[in-house]
């Protein structure tokens, strides 16, 4: 799905098209490379330029395609959770306020905190 | 309260009950037999300026006097019949509100009809209520719909609560109009210590439980009914009649129930009787109960290693899984139980709570346990 | 079909989409799901429809119809949070009698009393206390090790009840100790005033003395329990382990140890990254390993319950109460909106109030990051001041990057101290937290477990609920 070009033996680059991966999905999905990769991204006109630095060591092939895959299937899964927050936001906003809104102490709480700051 | 007696004649060929009444007031009574069963004396119920001798009479015969108990409260009918409306010797006795309903289950004992009928089963029920023996200690409460009674139910409850502070009420209803919170309020107000509300669940899947109510909306006003009566902490038995439609999902329902419903104080799972509209609905509806024995059991274990109480109703020892047998009850009515004659070989007979007498149509499965 | 979604969470899990809803109901369902139900490609025949709607995980109108039950099964959920803070940890002193390779409590070996808390903190401390909303309080001791004041522990209990005579709240008293100086006074007093003990205990002998540092250490412990025991009932004493590296080594022999010293359950727990160890060791090491010693033990334990003992997990329990049931459960420490305030306060020796027991040990080491205020200072100042609004914006894991959305957000809790003390930063960074990988690490393995095993643990699994 993603093409990954090899700039050098620890650093890889890929374009994502940013009609199909909107910037919150592309944060979310390097989010959890973070780990051991140094990551930048940057919009280019309609793509978002991805550049994965390794933090130690150099890249071997077996690296590059498990990395790949990881960020492809990052990428389709944040894109399904995007949508489902979006959908579901105020929902969810309903929710709580329903859950909590019968509950004077709460509503006291926010009495006070306003008095103290 | 009580100004009317009035004694029966004996007569050599028939015990005629001889009483007088005009057809616009409903006429109940309440009847004191003594030994010898040769006399019976009715005390009306209620006021009345209009009694007239000789407009009506009513002949009973033989058997059906010998039916009548000392304590039995009758209901006259302008058609000449008659009715027991309370025994004080049954352990079954309901008050019946009305016979139309909101939803139109497929296994309906108790076909709705459409007649309004409110303000002539309060008025019935409401005298009947100050007839009620001092030391009765339970009843039940039961329609059709009882809750389309609104304000007028409240008024019964009310009245019981004042003459029987300690009585167990059990109120059959399909929980739809407890949607309306006020409602539940107003109910909850009347401080009836021991009611017990008995709501039919037929699915967790909606749109399955509105087919069985043959209504739409109903699964969410029922989930919304139960839940506005759990914020007032009332106590809920869900009732589960299993039929062919919704066997499938029975264990999901059981998981839903818990999930969702854990605050309910007990959960009955309810063999059908074949009757009312079971024989109309029978292709879609009806199964024989050991088809569904699995299903049954695994279901009833799920809630019961909850910690739920579970209880099996309506189904003979013989087509449930042994294991079962301890949460089977005697629920049949005293006066509607039926054992078969293979029975009399079967060693479970004496825990056993038999089969409809009403049903016209049995499993082929009954057999004798040895 | 057109339907509408109600907010879930999803995640790959073995050969499977595990779903959870915003209430802890889930679903196993096949790879792809997730993708299939938002680009509306399920359809009403599927038979996973019928419980996508009754799982509340999508609906036929756009404002769900029973959105009221789902809030009420929300709240039910979050009932941790009703009645406020409802425990209440005094550290009496930090002296102790032991020298314990982990402590996290800093203790000194002395006999000064400067560190030891003080009657005015004590009287400050448990006015405090009384100020909580909750009608239920637990008022624990700890340390160093709190039998060593006995005078004070005796202050403070009847303190609190002569209190509480007007109060009327529902306290239970609970004192943390090694065992070791169990002595009379302490028993009688725990006898009178219906006070539970809560003691370490690591495994076999040689596991607890050399996490201890004493070479008699167990068999006092021992001791102790077997006294607290004949006199206050066996009820009243429960046994905390703490798994030293050592210990990862035998998870066998500790649950053994613990059933042949007539315990019916362990929590296994691992170290927190505080106090004296290991300051310049492998943290993701001992976490992993941590993680297969977990596994292990619970194997063990679930022969041993198949054998017909009954022995617990009580952190499976606790994860297993969040998976399995509608319920909320008490334990601070996996929490969202986190225990810290909400639900646990700490009244340390040093006379300041802090957000957890974690955070007095961070004073330890001059970091003040979660001291409150001082026990002088007025309720409100403290429980909803500056420093509780600031904590107040990483205790929700439903906010934190990573954690939003976590398939296991429901079941898991928010730690912004342990953040804090490991990543320099309370809302954390989860790809090297070792709470997350622990933590997820453990559920996965959970349902995993429920999924391939079921028949085989759900009974034991439900044994262990029934009973808490």
């Amino acid at each position: 799905m993603i093409d990954f070009i090899q700039i050098d033996n620890k650093t890889v680059e890929c374009r994502v098209d940013s009609d199909i991966f909107n910037e919150r999905v592309i944060t979310k999905s390097l989010y959890w490379l973070s780990e051991n990769f140094n990551l930048y991204q940057e919009l280019s006109g309609k793509l978002f330029i991805i550049r994965i630095e390794l933090k130690t060591g150099t890249f071997v092939q077996s690296t590059i395609e498990e990395l790949k895959s990881h960020l492809n299937q990052n990428l389709i899964d944040f894109k399904t959770r995007d949508i489902i927050n979006q959908e579901t936001k105020s929902i969810r906003e309903i929710l709580l306020i329903k859950a909590f809104a019968n509950n004077d102490e709460f509503e006291d709480f926010n009495l006070i905190t306003n008095e103290q700051v | 309260m009580l100004n009317n007696t009035v004694k029966c004649l004996q007569h050599n060929v028939f015990q005629e009950v001889l009483i007088v009444y005009s057809y616009n007031e409903i006429l109940i009574g309440k009847c004191f037999v003594d030994n010898s069963h040769e006399q019976i004396e009715i005390q009306i119920g209620f006021e009345t300026n209009n009694l007239q001798l000789d407009s009506k009479y009513i002949l009973l015969n033989k058997d059906d006097f010998n039916c009548i108990e000392s304590g039995d409260i009758l209901l006259f009918r302008p058609n000449g019949t008659i009715r027991i409306i309370f025994s004080e010797n049954s352990q079954d006795n309901v008050l019946f509100l009305t016979e139309q309903c909101n939803n139109h289950c497929l296994m309906c004992s108790q076909p709705p009809k459409s007649r309004n009928d409110i303000d002539y089963f309060y008025l019935l029920n409401s005298k009947l209520i100050d007839l009620l023996p001092l030391g009765l200690s339970k009843i039940g409460i039961t329609g059709g719909e009882p809750t389309l009674l609104k304000e007028k139910l409240i008024c019964l409850l009310s009245q019981i609560e004042n003459r029987f502070p300690e009585i167990e009420i059990q109120l059959l209803s399909n929980g739809r109009n407890f949607e309306d919170i006020n409602y539940v309020h107003a109910i909850s107000e009347i401080g009836l210590k021991k009611l017990l509300i008995g709501i039919p669940l037929h699915s967790d899947y909606y749109l399955d439980h509105d087919y069985i109510a043959q209504s739409e909306n109903a699964f969410n006003q029922t989930l919304k009914g139960l839940y506005n009566l759990a914020r007032y902490n009332f106590n809920i038995e869900l009732r589960v009649v299993i039929n062919k439609i919704n066997h499938v999902r029975l264990h999901k329902t059981s998981e839903y129930i818990f999930r969702n419903l854990p605050f309910v104080c007990h959960v009955a799972f309810m063999g059908m009787e074949y009757t009312g509209l079971v024989p109309k609905n029978s292709k879609e509806i009806w199964i024989d109960p050991i088809d569904y024995k699995d299903e049954l059991k695994k279901s009833v274990l799920n809630l019961s290693s909850w910690g739920m109480n579970v209880s099996i109703f309506n189904l003979p020892l013989c087509l449930i899984d042994k294991s079962l047998h301890v949460y089977a009850q005697k629920s049949i009515s005293d006066w509607k139980i039926k054992y078969f004659e293979q029975c009399e070989e079967c060693i479970l007979r004496f825990n056993c709570g038999g089969d409809f007498g009403t049903s016209l149509k049995y499993s082929s499965n009954i057999n004798p346990v040895y | 079909m057109n339907y509408s979604l109600f907010p879930f969470r999803f995640e790959r899990f073995e050969n499977s989409e595990v779903l959870v809803n915003e209430v802890g109901d889930f679903l196993v369902c096949s790879i792809g799901t997730a993708k299939k139900i938002v680009e509306r490609q399920i359809s009403e025949t599927d038979e996973i429809y019928k419980d996508l709607v009754s799982n509340h995980f999508i609906s036929t109108s756009p404002i769900p119809q029973l959105i009221d039950n789902l809030a009420t099964r929300y709240r039910t959920k979050k009932a941790f949070l009703d009645n406020f803070t409802a425990l209440h940890i005094f550290v009496m002193t930090i002296r102790c009698n032991q020298n314990c390779l982990y402590c996290q409590a800093s203790s000194k070996e002395s006999n000064q009393t400067i560190y030891d808390i003080s009657y005015e903190t004590l009287d400050y401390g448990i006015d405090l206390m009384f100020e909580s909303p909750s009608p239920y309080l637990t008022m624990e001791f700890q340390g160093g090790e709190p039998t060593l004041v006995y005078d004070k522990l005796k202050y403070a209990i009847e303190k609190s009840e002569t209190i509480n005579n007007l109060k009327n709240k529902n306290i239970t008293y609970v004192i943390c100790t090694n065992s070791v100086a169990l002595n009379d006074d302490v028993l009688t007093l725990c006898k009178n005033y219906n006070v539970l003990i809560s003691t370490s205990l690591d495994g076999p002998e040689f596991i607890h003395n050399q996490n201890r540092g004493r070479n008699d250490s167990y068999q006092k412990v021992l001791s102790g329990i077997s006294n607290a025991r004949s006199e206050l009932g066996k009820d009243k004493i429960s046994a905390l382990m703490t798994t030293s590296k050592l210990s990862l080594d035998y998870p066998k022999e500790i649950v053994d140890s613990y059933i042949e010293n007539g315990f019916a359950n362990i929590f296994l727990r691992a170290l927190n990254p505080y106090g004296l160890v290991y300051k310049a060791d492998d943290w993701n090491s001992y976490y992993s390993r941590f993680v297969d010693f977990y596994k292990s033990a619970l194997e063990y334990i679930i022969e041993k319950n198949k054998e017909g003992i009954y022995f617990e997990e009580s952190f499976t329990t606790l994860i297993l109460k969040k998976i399995l049931t509608p319920f909320s459960i008490g334990f601070v420490d996996l929490q969202s909106p986190a225990g810290l305030i909400n639900a646990v306060v700490v009244y340390n020796y040093d006379g300041y109030v802090y957000a957890s027991d974690e955070s007095r040990m961070l004073a330890e080491h001059n970091d003040f990051t979660f001291r409150l205020g001082s026990v002088k200072d007025k309720y409100s100042d403290l429980f909803y001041g500056k420093k509780a609004l600031e904590i107040a914006n990483t205790w929700s894991n439903e906010s934190l990057a990573g954690c939003s959305d976590c398939a296991f957000q429901v079941y898991c809790g928010a730690d912004p101290v342990r953040n804090y003390t490991t990543q320099n930063d309370m809302e954390g960074f989860r790809p090297t937290s070792s709470f997350c990988k622990k933590n997820k690490a453990i559920i996965q393995h959970i349902f995993s477990l429920i999924i391939n095993r079921n028949d085989e643990v759900m009974p034991i699994f439900k044994g262990w609920l029934n009973q808490n």
